[in-house]
């Protein structure tokens, strides 16, 4: 039996009232690489951080070679030999290279009082050298290099310290298929000296393809865990997205129904390393489901529409017979957009539910001389508040203080409340509990009974098949494939079109 | 989850607290001279021009931004104003000048701010440099004096009616017109503006043309006052005018807490801050670093009680949490 | 085997041609002056005041880089840099401490203002700039009292450097000044602090995560940026044997040029390090003003006018391509 290398148990973490990772139990051996797989939103990277100290758990223990290990920095991980490279770059990009790879770490360069930059190169080529990677210019600033190069740098950042635990998050999207297989003689390199690999990655052919082990995450709990031989490609997908689908939750009819006048017309959409020519109608009373992996684009798509970057192509209200090319003629057509962030691009955290409520109607509020009638804000703020049964203490209840689901339900109603011909939806129920949820697709299956265009852009396949008439899947920044529900929501065919 | 409801929202009162603390304390030290009659009158006068000014740069403050260049305003518009009056022979022509000049420099600073993306901090600073070079120069060896026949401008009635009157129509449109919550907004969470279809950049000219617009007016009265122009008028009137802001508890982040009635409680407090300090024998210097000591206090507390009371960061963490989501637009993800 | 990885154009060479043509522009302009102002531009007189005049701006802007890197935008150093110079020179003059007063007068008042200056953003979360006003009022005042109270007992209001003016002296201050580039050069890109310090200004979270202590790293340039500026005061007191003590942030002034400087060095961000265009910010700055006088640009207005429209252009230079919010 090989030796165990890093042992997690029970360990959970929550963000308010998401729970990212429930009741964890992972052990891995020395010399092997384990993939972590799961959807979007299924905890990988969750869990990846708390192994390497960047957030701390809320239960449960981590053991390293048999002793107890609860980092609580980078540095704390470091010392006790592991490393890892994030999913988003993680380099300055005004330094260069060289001073990048030894942040925090120059106390053993000091020269007097200066840094010994030659000192630090050879440590680096050595690395460079000792693992085979190729060489990255590393005396230019980092933010000239190429996101490749950005990526391999800050591998090689990761082994300075000699790690025998390697975190990999997301590493293989940016390496084009030459520095791929750099990458996999490399992992070869390090099992051989009894190290070990914990691998995030949404490539599911590498992963079955280089994997030792593969777990699988799915809703922040742990439903799979075995040697990677022993998974078909189908059995690894349907444990990634499988799970009960409660009949009236989503819609209960499996047939595309929506009218045939077309409300929204998108055509040749392109904006610069975003999406490319993407083309799709929206039809009156139609719900149209937007998937793809996390680089598909598709949150991009969302913002680009109405005209939030500079972007060509066109994108028609067909029933104002509007083009939409800045943000306000959002209002104007009678549109709605819900961003995924809804903290950072939806809400003001720090205001009243009232004030939240009425900003995307003032337009319409507006009287002669550009009266705001406070009564009027008022009426509108309660209709909206009571609309969508928003837990509160009143109006003026400051929405930083509301639980994510109730965040929700102001980002919500203050659209809904509107007289709307499309609503552009983001992960609408991103970071909401259950009541929520089945709360907000009522609320969707309504608007679209009253024959509003709905786009619905999401990360839960489940989500998306469920409430959808048709999904448009998104792969490497292009139009993929159009699902339709009456034959073509199988997990099977999702998985199939979008990886 | 349960919140505890502040019966006593100190946010609320603050303004109104140190307004009686500042009245009291120098009532005290100045023996009752500081409530005078003729003191009090000499309180509203000082007043008027900080509350006009404060109503403009209101705007600006509560979207997070800053006009220093207030001052210089007040003077380029005085000294044009009179300087136009003068060669046309009309006194109107007084008030059109002066108008006009203050909408023109809240164009070019929101115009810089808001399309260029230059602190306006920095640019406000900078267009204080050019107009008080330009002032000198205009000003050097030449003084205009008031037309007789706006005195009258000067008169304590007439100009509490038209400052009620300016204070009216500012709180109309702060309270009762979306250009009002768009500003809040702005300061508030300026990427959520501009996702709900607002246009940002409008809205911040607009808000700077208003500052610019009323430092004008306030220099109309200014020079009223004076009587004609003097070669240090307007100078260090912005921080006055800051100060009645920060000191009435309007975050600097601006949003939700800015509040027209935390100015009006706060010009007051200030200039009998001031006028407290002459009062009492002090001289300009050390009138000076109370003042500085007061800014730094005021702004202190404001941004501590923000802190306890709705976990808000500094100024800076606001501005990374909203760069952070531009960011992310802009990166599009990974 | 590790593999060289080529690209189109080799990234050092074409910066290094971009740094040799920009100088080559900020030269030629130079020459074209020097024809525009009859011949005087260059004249080995007007030489030595151009150059001397170089000297303040440069140092101060070098100093700031300290300051301002970490993300505190304290605009109190010209009320600090007026102490300095008053303290430094009351030393001088009423203490009879010669060199030794004069130099370590002026570099511990201003590392003393400059970390209380500090402390109030750091350690009481007001916003760097506001406190930067405040403190800007408070040390003006400071140093107009100071000065006031002289004038009872001395007689004189402004306090005049009489002796150990050397260092104020063309050769020497220009001399002075180069050092000065070299030693913040050194540690801007040579020293740990200096690769801390820019980590926290341009990473965001990154330079935490890599373990480095924030409030050590920003208090800790603040005092090396301090020590910078009070090599200036001293100098430029020297040079021009006061420091008028003002009010009303009227010390904003005299540090107009610096922030022209900095933000020049700003804008030349992709082609040359901070410190270097420090370096060339001060050259053109003082070069178009030398400029101006020459051609009879009177300062206090003609010149002013100058400074704030080119404080304004390189505000909307150095913010080109920048997508974030800007308040």
């Amino acid at each position: 039996m090989a030796e165990e290398m890093l042992r997690i148990e029970g360990v959970s973490k929550s963000f308010g009232p998401t729970l990212a990772n429930r009741d964890i139990n992972l052990v891995l051996e020395k010399g092997i690489l384990l993939g972590l797989a799961g959807e979007n939103g299924s905890g990988k990277s969750t869990l990846a951080s708390m192994v390497c100290g960047m957030q701390s758990k809320d239960s449960g223990k981590f053991y390293k070679n048999g002793e107890e290990y609860d980092p609580h920095s980078p540095s704390d991980a470091a010392a006790h030999g592991i490393a890892m490279v994030v999913q988003e770059l993680g380099v300055v990009g005004n330094l260069p290279g060289i001073v990048n790879m030894f942040l925090g770490k120059m106390d053993k360069y000091k020269k007097g009082v200066a840094v010994d930059l030659a000192a630090m190169h050879r440590d680096a080529d050595a690395v460079f050298e000792k693992w085979n990677l190729p060489k990255v210019p590393l005396n230019v600033p980092a933010g000239t290099l190429s996101i490749e190069q950005r990526k391999i740098m800050e591998l090689a950042r990761a082994l300075i310290t000699d790690p025998d635990f390697l975190v990999l998050d997301e590493i293989s999207q940016a390496l084009s298929q030459d520095n791929r297989q750099v990458l996999y003689k490399f992992i070869e390199q390090f099992k051989a000296q009894g190290r070990t690999i914990l691998m995030v990655t949404h490539d599911l052919e590498e992963m079955m393809d280089i994997c030792d082990q593969i777990a699988v995450l799915r809703d922040g709990v742990i439903v799979e865990c075995k040697e990677a031989k022993e998974f078909t490609m189908d059995e690894l997908k349907r444990q990634m997205i499988g799970r009960e689908v409660s009949g009236d939750y989503y819609r209960d009819d499996q047939q595309e129904q929506y009218e045939d006048e077309v409300v929204l017309e998108v055509s040749d959409l392109t904006v610069e390393g975003k999406c490319e020519h993407i083309s799709f109608d929206v039809h009156k009373g139609e719900i149209l489901g937007i998937c793809g992996l996390s680089d598909a684009g598709i949150h991009e798509l969302g913002s680009a529409i109405y005209g939030l970057e500079h972007h060509e192509g066109a994108v028609r209200v067909k029933t104002s017979n509007t083009e939409l090319k800045h943000p306000g003629d959002l209002v104007k057509t009678k549109g709605a957009y819900l961003s995924k962030d809804r903290d950072a691009n939806g809400l003001m955290l720090d205001a009243g539910i009232g004030a939240n409520l009425i900003i995307p109607s003032l337009v319409e509020l507006s009287g002669p001389v550009g009266f705001l009638s406070p009564k009027k804000t008022k009426a509108l703020a309660e209709k909206a508040s009571q609309a969508f049964e928003i837990k509160s203490s009143g109006l003026n209840h400051i929405v930083r203080r509301l639980s994510g689901g109730n965040k929700q339900k102001v980002n919500l109603s203050r659209w809904l409340v509107k007289d709307l011909d499309y609503i552009i939806l983001d992960c609408p129920t991103r970071g909401v509990d259950i009541g929520v949820k089945a709360y907000i697709y009522s609320v969707l299956k309504k608007a679209k009974a009253e024959g509003k265009a709905i786009i619905m852009i999401s990360d839960e396949l489940q989500e998306a098949m469920g409430m959808s008439d048709r999904i448009m899947v998104m792969k490497d920044h292009k139009f993929a494939a159009m699902l339709s529900r009456n034959c073509d929501f199988t997990e099977e065919k999702m998985m199939e079109v979008m990886l | 989850m349960k919140t505890k409801k502040m019966r006593f929202d100190i946010n609320t009162w603050l303004p109104i607290i140190i307004f009686v603390l500042i009245l009291v304390i120098f009532s005290v030290a100045t023996g009752g001279t500081l409530l005078n009659s003729r003191n009090i009158l000499n309180i509203f006068n000082q007043s008027v021009a900080t509350i006009l000014a404060g109503l403009g740069m209101l705007f600006v403050a509560a979207m997070g931004g800053t006009d220093i260049s207030t001052g210089v305003v007040v003077a380029l518009a005085g000294c044009f104003g009179l300087m136009g009056a003068q060669a046309s022979g009309n006194s109107v022509v007084f008030i059109i000048i002066s108008v006009l000049i203050g909408i023109g420099s809240g164009l070019l600073l929101g115009y810089v701010n808001a399309k260029r993306k230059v602190n306006s901090f920095m640019a406000s600073l900078a267009l204080m440099m050019a107009w008080r070079a330009i002032v000198n120069l205009v000003l050097s060896n030449k003084a205009y004096y008031l037309p007789d026949n706006l005195y009258v401008l000067d008169k304590p009635v007439v100009k509490g009616i038209i400052l009620v009157a300016i204070v009216l129509v500012i709180i109309y449109i702060w309270k009762f017109t979306r250009f009002g919550n768009y500003v809040r907004g702005i300061g508030e969470n300026e990427v959520a503006m501009k996702y709900a279809g607002v246009n940002v950049d409008k809205i911040k000219i607009m808000a700077f043309v208003m500052s610019g617009l009323l430092a004008a007016v306030a220099g109309i009265f200014t020079v009223v006052r004076l009587g004609g122009t003097n070669n240090t008028m307007g100078s260090g009137f912005e921080m006055k005018v800051m100060m009645a802001l920060f000191i009435a508890g309007i975050p600097v982040q601006g949003g939700e807490g800015s509040k027209v009635y935390k100015l009006l409680f706060g010009a007051p407090t200030i200039i009998m801050l001031e006028n407290g300090l002459v009062l009492c024998g002090l001289n300009a210097g050390v009138t000076q670093l109370v003042r500085g000591l007061v800014l730094l206090g005021a702004v202190c507390l404001t941004s501590q009680l923000a802190k306890r009371m709705a976990y808000v960061g500094q100024e800076g963490a606001h501005n990374q949490k909203e760069n952070t989501a531009e960011k992310a637009v802009e990166n599009g993800g990974k | 085997m590790s593999k060289e990885k080529t690209l189109s154009v080799d990234p050092k060479k074409k910066r290094l041609q971009t740094q040799i043509l920009v100088i080559a522009i900020v030269v030629a302009a130079f020459v074209v002056c020097h024809f525009i102002t009859g011949g005087r531009l260059l004249a080995p007189n007007n030489l030595r005041t151009l150059l001397t005049q170089v000297t303040y701006p440069m140092i101060v802007a070098l100093g700031m880089m300290f300051i301002f890197t970490g993300g505190m935008i304290d605009l109190s150093i010209g009320a600090q840099a007026i102490l300095a110079g008053n303290v430094a020179a009351v030393l001088v003059e009423d203490f009879g401490l010669g060199y030794a007063g004069l130099i370590i007068g002026a570099v511990v008042a201003m590392i003393v203002c400059e970390l209380l200056s500090a402390s109030c953003s750091v350690f009481l979360g007001i916003p760097s700039w506001v406190a930067g006003l405040g403190a800007a009022l408070v040390f003006e005042a400071i140093a107009t009292i100071y000065v006031g109270n002289r004038a009872k007992t001395a007689g004189a209001a402004v306090v005049y450097l009489k002796h150990c003016q050397a260092l104020g002296k063309f050769p020497t201050i220009f001399i002075i000044a180069i050092a000065v580039f070299a030693v913040a050069w050194f540690i801007f890109n040579r020293t740990k602090l200096g690769f801390n310090l820019r980590a926290i200004g341009g990473g965001g979270e990154v330079a935490e995560a890599m373990g480095i202590n924030r409030v050590k790293t920003i208090m800790l340039s603040a005092a090396v940026g301090a020590v910078i500026i009070s090599i200036g005061v001293i100098t430029q007191l020297s040079y021009t044997g006061r420091f008028t003590t003002s009010a009303g942030m009227g010390s904003l002034s005299g540090i107009f040029k610096s922030l022209a400087v900095i933000l020049i060095a700003g804008s030349f961000a992709r082609i040359y390090n901070d410190a270097v265009g420090c370096v060339i910010g001060a050259f053109i700055v003082a070069g178009l003003f030398n400029v101006l006088t020459l051609m009879g640009v009177p300062s206090g207005t003609g010149q002013d006018v100058c400074l704030g429209m080119v404080v304004l252009v390189c505000g909307i230079l150095s913010s080109l391509g920048y997508k974030g919010v800007m308040k």
